[in-house]
């Protein structure tokens, strides 16, 4: 459970960190990918573990890709014919959670040489711990920018004594609020081992 | 030879990698094609959506079964009398019906072209005149969400209903902030600069190929 707090993959590891500035100026599609990326994460880890004693090392990392590509074509299939407006909303983010380090990285740190069941938790919070990161990011970035929250208009922000914030759904925004985020938690860390 | 024996092997990576691979892949072909058909459909609502609200056919609402019946009742597929655009007969139907060559009340034109990450597609209704746009709608685009994007939403196409075209090289202008307010055209997105320079390109090259297409070949004059 290490990926909520003390291990957390977006402010500890810096990993997913591309993600993390493309999808959260809209707390909607953040919902989604964070959902994807459990989903991914989870079943990528657990598949990984089970592998584990008949991949060889030398291409364990083609393993490791080919089945977290597996994973997320298959969300990618499961969206586009259920859920197509969403599908159409992440776009080619989906298929990025390819290349999200996070999934790579901890089955290179956890899933490679861990029993399955330890490996689908470490990945479900990892995961979990990815998740509320990008939601405290996306809440004031569309907040700010669009005056709304899951596209519904907020009192004030929506207003017209609110002039919006543009700059916060577009990549400085993404920027800023991450750097804030990492910059709060970690000084919390801090204070909690001192 | 035990598995033991096998994966000291050197051939062992090349066969495992080989069945790893048909094992995922032929899952997932099986999935995608399990799929396909719901996809497809899911396609064809998006584009039969596009045109109804294209023409001024309050679609927004309607779930996937009302579409398709309504795009079935109202829309008329493409012509070579129509240029390629679908016609929706409109509120003459019942008289349009009795004669072919009735003038539709709406021209509905697709038209697709590069956005700024990938390809825009939309249809936009334009009236017999030429130069009255009706309406307008995407039905694939993968711009910046929140900001690119805003083109489906309805503050954005809402702009284009009883929208005057322009006479001269540029039929339609996507105002960037700042421009003359009584300049002709519509308001672009703030922050959506490429987006929308792109799609007022695609438009303006759609309608322009269109209309010259129907006075070329049709004789056709502005009503």
């Amino acid at each position: 459970m290490d990926g909520l707090w003390s291990d957390n993959p977006v402010f500890r590891q810096v990993l997913g960190i591309c993600s993390t500035l493309a999808v959260t100026n809209m707390v909607s599609n953040t919902l989604v990918m964070c959902a994807a990326l459990v989903v991914t994460l989870s079943m990528s880890s657990l598949s990984i573990s089970i592998l584990r004693k008949f991949t060889p090392r030398n291409i364990r990392m083609m393993v490791e890709t080919l089945i977290i590509a597996f994973y997320v074509i298959v969300v990618d299939i499961a969206l586009k014919a259920y859920w197509p407006e969403m599908s159409r909303n992440l776009g080619p983010y989906v298929g990025l959670i390819i290349t999200n380090c996070i999934v790579m990285g901890r089955a290179e740190a956890c899933a490679n040489s861990q029993p399955p069941g330890t490996a689908l938790v470490d990945g479900f919070f990892n995961g979990f711990g990815y998740s509320y990161v990008l939601l405290l990011i996306a809440i004031p970035r569309e907040l700010l920018g669009l005056g709304t929250i899951m596209g519904r208009a907020m009192p004030y922000f929506s207003g017209p004594h609110w002039d919006k914030w543009t700059i916060m759904v577009m990549p400085p925004g993404a920027f800023f609020m991450l750097a804030a985020v990492v910059w709060i938690f970690r000084s919390i860390q801090k204070e909690e081992s001192v | 030879m035990s598995l033991v024996e096998f994966q000291k092997k050197p051939v062992y990576p090349v066969v495992y990698m080989f069945v790893v691979m048909l094992f995922f892949t032929a899952i997932l072909v099986g999935l995608a094609r399990s799929a396909a058909d719901r996809v497809e459909a899911n396609n064809q609502i998006r584009f039969e959506r596009a045109v109804l609200l294209a023409v001024g056919v309050e679609a927004e609402s309607m779930n996937p079964a009302e579409v398709h019946a309504a795009f079935v009742e109202n829309i008329q597929p493409p012509t070579p009398a129509s240029a390629g655009a679908y016609t929706y007969p409109g509120e003459r139907r019942a008289s349009a019906a009795s004669s072919s060559s009735a003038v539709p009340a709406v021209y509905a034109i697709p038209f697709e072209g590069q956005g700024f990450w990938n390809v825009i597609k939309g249809v936009v209704g334009i009236k017999p005149d030429g130069k009255t746009v009706t309406g307008i709608a995407f039905y694939e685009q993968s711009e910046t969400p929140g900001l690119g994007a805003e083109i489906v939403k309805p503050p954005f196409r809402d702009q284009f209903r009883e929208l005057t075209l322009a006479e001269g090289p540029a039929l339609l202008r996507l105002k960037p902030a700042g421009s003359d307010a009584d300049e002709p055209g519509v308001d672009a997105i703030s922050g959506a600069t490429q987006t929308c320079t792109r799609l007022e390109r695609i438009l303006n090259d759609a309608l322009k190929e269109w209309r010259s297409e129907m006075v070329r070949h049709h004789q056709w004059r502005w009503r």
